[in-house]
This record gives C-alpha cells, sequence and structure tokens, in this order.
C-alpha cells in the first residue's frame, strides 16, 4: 500500500508542479470571468446561466485536464525512461498502475474541488444562496471524469498520447450519447451492423445517467437511484479497465 | 556458492515496426557471476550490454533463454528487494529535489521512515550531494544526475548492485570516488556488475570480466588470469654494468634502452630472468626492478573485438 501511495503522491506532485496545469488553469479563470461579464446582459436568466455554463465549464475542463495529462503519464515514464528506476525495484506493474491513476484522481480531485469553489461563490453572489444539492452534480462530474481517467489510461499504455487522446475524446463523446446509440440500436434491423454497434454500446461507459446537470440548473428533485446506479456502474467500470490493463501491461517491454 | 546473475542462452530480438525484418540483438548469452565479486561487463558500442542489463532488471523480457536474479526471475519483485541498479545515462523525475527522489525511492522498499531519514544523509554524503538535496534534478549536471542515480541503487542496501556505465559523465575525481565505492562495497561483501569503456578503471577494480560483441559472449574469465596469460615482455632495469655485459644483455633483449647509465631490457620470456640477473650481477651491476609487462585490459579488449570481427 505505501508503494502504491508513493507512486500515487509523485504523480500528483508531478501534476501539481506541471506548466499544464497551470495554463488549463488560467483558461479556466479567462472562462469564469469572460461569463461573469456576460451575466449582466441576460437579466432574471442569470443564475440559471452561471449554472449551466459553471457545470460544463467544470466537466469540460476536467475532462480536457484527464485526456491531456492522463494520456501522458505512462507514456512518459516510459519514453524519459524514468521508469527503469521503479521498474527494478520490488514494485508490481499492477501496483504502478494504481499508483499512477490514484495520483492522477488526487489532482483531478483538487482541481474540480477548486473550480467547485469558485462556482459556489459565483451562486452565492447572484443567487444570495447557496443548497448544497448544487454539489451533487459536481461530484458526479468527478466520477464521470475518473471514467474518463481510467479510459486514458487504458489508451496511452495501449499506444502513443495523441492516438489514446483521440480514442479517449470519442469515448469520452460516444459515452455521453450512449443512449442515442441505445435508441439507435433498438431502431436496426438485425445484422452485423447492429450487432456491432450493440457490442460498442456496452463497451462504452454509459454516461448519460452520470450526468446530473439539469436537475442543477432548472432545480428539479435529485432521482437517487439514478445516483447509485451511477455510481456502483462507474467503480465497476474503473475496476474492469484496470484489471484489462494491468493485464496488458504486465507483459510489456519497456523498450 | 550459487551465482548471483545466471544469463542461459539469452536471445533478444527486437523489430521497429512490423514490416521490417526482426534484428537479433542477444544471440545466446551465457554469463554466471559469482557472489561478492566486482564483475566488468564489457563490449564495444552496440554489443548488448545495455539490453542484457535490461532484462536483467526485468525491464524487458528475453525473446528466448533466461536471465536471473538469485535463481530468479527478474519478473518477480522478490529478488529485487536484494538488487540496487543504476540505467545508463540516468534521467530522473526532473520536478523532484535529489532528497524527495531518494524519499520517493526508499518507500518502494517499504523502508521505515526514521531509517530512511539517515540513509538518506549518509547516501547524499557518500556521492558527494548533500550540498545539492534540495535543488530539483532538472538543476542536475549530468554527473549529478550520475551520483543521485548511485544514491538511490544503494537506498536498499542491496546485496547485488548492477551499474550500467557509472563512469561516464563524471570528473577524474569523481571517478576515483565511484571506484572506491565500488571497491568499498565488495570489502562489505556486495556483488558489483558494471558495465564501462572505461577500460582502465574497470582494470583497476574487477576482478572477473566478460567481453561481448555483437550480442555474443567473447571471453569471460578472472581478470588477471585473462591478462597474464599473455605477458608481452619482461622489463628488467639495472645500473653500473660494463659496456661489454649490456652488450650481452641485449643479444638476449627483445629491445633495450638506456637513461642517464640505467638500463632498460625487456626479455621474452620468464625463463631467460635468472640467467639475465646473473650476468649483471656477476659483472658488478646493480639490479633496479623486474616488471613483467602484462597486455593491459585495453589492449586485451582490442584484440579480441578485432579478432572477431
Ligand atoms: N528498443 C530497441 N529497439 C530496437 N533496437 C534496439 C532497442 N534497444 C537496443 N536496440 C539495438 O540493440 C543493439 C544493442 O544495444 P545496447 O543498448 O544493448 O548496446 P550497448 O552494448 O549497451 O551499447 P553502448 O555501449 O553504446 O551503450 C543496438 O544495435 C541497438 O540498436
Ligand atoms: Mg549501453
Amino acid at each position: 500500500m505505501r508503494k502504491i501511495r508513493a507512486i500515487a503522491y509523485n504523480t500528483f506532485t508531478e501534476g501539481i508542479r506541471s506548466k499544464t496545469l497551470y495554463a488549463l488553469l488560467i483558461y479556466i479563470m479567462l472562462i469564469l470571468f469572460s461569463v461573469t461579464a456576460l451575466v449582466p446582459l441576460t437579466l432574471g436568466e442569470h443564475s440559471r446561466i452561471l449554472r449551466d455554463f459553471g457545470l460544463s465549464g467544470i466537466e469540460f475542463l476536467s475532462v480536457m485536464l484527464a485526456i491531456v495529462i492522463g494520456t501522458t503519464l505512462v507514456y512518459k515514464e516510459v519514453e524519459k525512461r524514468t521508469i527503469y528506476v521503479i521498474a527494478s525495484k520490488p514494485v508490481e506493474r499492477f501496483e504502478f498502475l494504481l499508483g499512477k491513476y490514484l495520483g492522477m484522481e488526487l489532482l483531478l480531485g483538487l482541481v474540480i474541488f477548486l473550480m467547485a469553489v469558485i462556482f459556489t461563490l459565483g451562486v452565492l453572489f447572484l443567487d444570495g444562496k447557496f443548497t448544497f444539492i448544487l454539489l451533487l452534480p459536481v461530484t458526479m462530474i468527478f466520477v464521470k471524469v475518473s471514467v474518463i481517467n481510467i479510459i486514458a489510461l487504458f489508451f496511452s499504455s495501449l499506444s502513443s498520447p495523441v492516438l489514446g487522446a483521440v480514442f479517449t475524446f470519442c469515448f469520452y463523446l460516444a459515452g455521453t450519447l450512449s443512449r442515442d446509440i441505445l435508441r439507435l440500436v433498438q431502431r436496426l434491423s438485425e445484422g452485423p451492423l447492429k450487432i456491432i454497434l450493440k457490442i460498442f454500446y456496452y463497451l462504452l461507459p454509459n454516461m448519460g445517467n452520470m450526468d446530473l446537470k439539469n436537475q442543477a440548473v432548472y432545480d428539479t428533485a435529485v432521482l437517487w437511484p439514478q445516483v447509485w446506479w451511477a455510481l456502483s456502474y462507474s467503480g465497476a467500470y474503473i475496476l474492469a479497465m484496470l484489471m484489462i490493463t494491468s493485464l496488458i501491461f504486465e507483459k510489456k517491454d519497456f523498450k | 556458492m550459487t551465482a548471483v546473475i545466471q544469463i542461459k542462452g539469452l536471445y533478444k530480438t527486437y523489430q521497429k515496426h512490423f514490416w521490417m525484418p526482426r534484428q537479433t540483438v542477444l544471440k545466446g548469452l551465457n554469463l554466471e557471476v559469482e557472489a561478492g565479486q566486482i564483475f566488468g561487463f564489457l563490449g564495444p558500442n552496440g554489443a548488448g550490454k545495455t539490453t542484457t542489463i535490461k532484462t536483467l532488471m526485468g525491464i524487458i523480457r528475453p525473446s528466448a533463454g533466461r536471465a536471473l536474479l538469485f535463481g530468479k526471475d527478474p519478473w518477480d519483485i522478490e529478488p529485487k528487494q536484494r538488487i540496487g541498479f543504476l540505467p545508463e545515462s540516468p534521467y530522473f523525475y526532473d520536478y523532484l529535489t535529489g532528497l524527495e527522489f531518494l524519499v520517493f525511492c526508499g518507500r518502494l522498499f517499504n523502508i521505515s521512515s526514521v531509517v530512511l531519514k539517515s540513509r538518506i544523509q549518509e547516501l547524499l554524503a557518500l556521492v558527494n550531494l548533500s550540498y545539492a538535496a534540495d535543488l530539483q534534478m532538472r538543476k542536475y549536471s549530468k554527473g549529478m544526475l550520475q551520483r543521485i542515480g548511485l544514491a538511490q541503487a544503494l537506498i536498499n542496501d542491496p546485496q547485488l548492485v548492477v551499474l550500467d556505465e557509472p563512469l561516464t559523465g563524471l570528473d577524474p575525481l569523481g571517478r576515483k570516488e565511484f571506484k572506491d565505492i565500488i571497491l568499498n562495497l565488495k570489502a562489505r561483501g556486495k556483488t558489483v556488475f558494471f558495465s564501462s569503456h572505461i577500460l582502465p578503471d574497470a582494470e583497476m577494480v574487477c576482478d572477473a570480466v566478460a567481453i561481448i560483441n555483437k550480442g555474443k559472449l567473447l571471453q569471460v574469465g578472472n581478470l588477471a588470469d585473462l591478462l597474464n596469460a599473455r605477458i608481452k615482455a619482461i622489463e628488467l632495469n639495472c645500473r653500473n654494468i660494463p659496456e661489454e655485459t649490456a652488450g650481452k644483455m641485449k643479444s638476449r633483449s627483445l629491445s633495450s634502452n638506456t637513461i642517464n647509465g640505467q638500463w632498460q631490457f625487456n626479455l621474452k620470456a620468464e625463463a631467460d630472468i635468472s640467467g639475465a640477473i646473473d650476468l649483471v650481477k656477476a659483472a658488478g651491476g646493480d639490479i633496479i626492478s623486474v616488471i613483467p609487462q602484462k597486455e593491459s585490459l585495453e589492449e586485451y579488449f582490442s584484440r579480441e573485438v578485432a579478432g572477431d570481427a
């Protein structure tokens, strides 16, 4: 456990000390400022717009972070040969992967937390009050990003970061549209295309259910069964992907 | 005593792209390293030294054959508890300070914080890097990386230390320090296995060497045995001999020269020594020294590798 923790902490440190992170954070700030600058123009609707923009912004930026940093995590260690040190020490490859994953989770958690704080302050400023249920969609964004993170790790241990990023982004988009894909599958007549699409549907992370943004924007009641379902689904998905990735990784030559 | 390192019929092939032919880098390498030795692993560029070492460290898998550490597969983590490794032209996490990096390495061995703290101080002092402990490694010079690399290789007080070209990138003082560290490891009963291109240095510290070329073993053995097998000449230095004796000596020698009344004769074989000494003494001369002229490791290496071309 201490080994995994050391690797996770090291990964987190790398993220915290990297320029990529700060470039992205500055980007977030710029977007938030331009949004708040827009707000006075749309009277009455401003709180709703902030919630919509804010949550979408948090999701988009943390997904970007997961893809940009996540797909380079393992690749960089192999490419720069820093992995030689870990590989020659008594560390299972599974422990290495898990450590990398958890370190990235820590980083994503911190960034989402910081953005949530800014978001909360914004809502508080506009509405004069803040209901904690607004943080539920933020938590679900973290869950979603955790899934993206494992997909990024999977693809980056298979291919190069660029290809990995492209695949991960496609998975993210398709995962968000997973309900539509299901609808499409149901409408198709029997045939190879239907089977392929169906398999694809089951491989995709089903992220439609992880989205609680509408409830937050329109103040509708939270569907708790949906939340529990999304949580256990994501947990299972992450575990399965972690196992597949470490199986691939187990056999790999580090150049 | 069992061998610390055993390499049996090791093959490694690489394929850059699937449409390109496979390149065989290691071609049935066999090697054994006994405990307590300083073992030099020599070979020209591209001979396959680093590839062999990477296989030993569980970084890459053999295509065929086996590489064993303490009789165990380096793909297991158990033998790795007892080894230390310094990679070739090391590069470490450049966002960490030297100290943070050593702490990280120690944690990978589950070393307790108290032990780790004092060991890190010792190691930093050993490699002369205490002054740069809190500097980020991106600001380290090549030699400093080499030094921190040696420190991390020793963090677990390993039984076997594997060093891939530990002396490159070091200044002359650094090379001396590293050689002393290697000798000191041996004095403490450790085994050191290292590759090197700096043959005079290797000759100074090694008990045994292996020479590989093009993925195959050319020679292996005790350094003394390998080099003594070819004594080039025996150098006899003497003084105060008359012209006539000098002439007789010349005829018995391969070559000779004289400086300020001191003569140097290069005798062909050991059998010639006593006769030559008698001759000098009979003429009232003084013997200064008798030195066998062994082949240097460098010459031996060049000859072996050239012969394999
Ligand atoms: N990842 C790789 N892919 C393809 N070929 C490789 C790879 N690594 C090494 N080689 C090839 O294997 C051969 C041996 O390389 P290796 O690094 O083991 O040599 P070396 O003896 O350590 O040389 P040097 O003294 O220059 O360090 C070289 O011809 C090299 O091109
Ligand atoms: Mg090499």
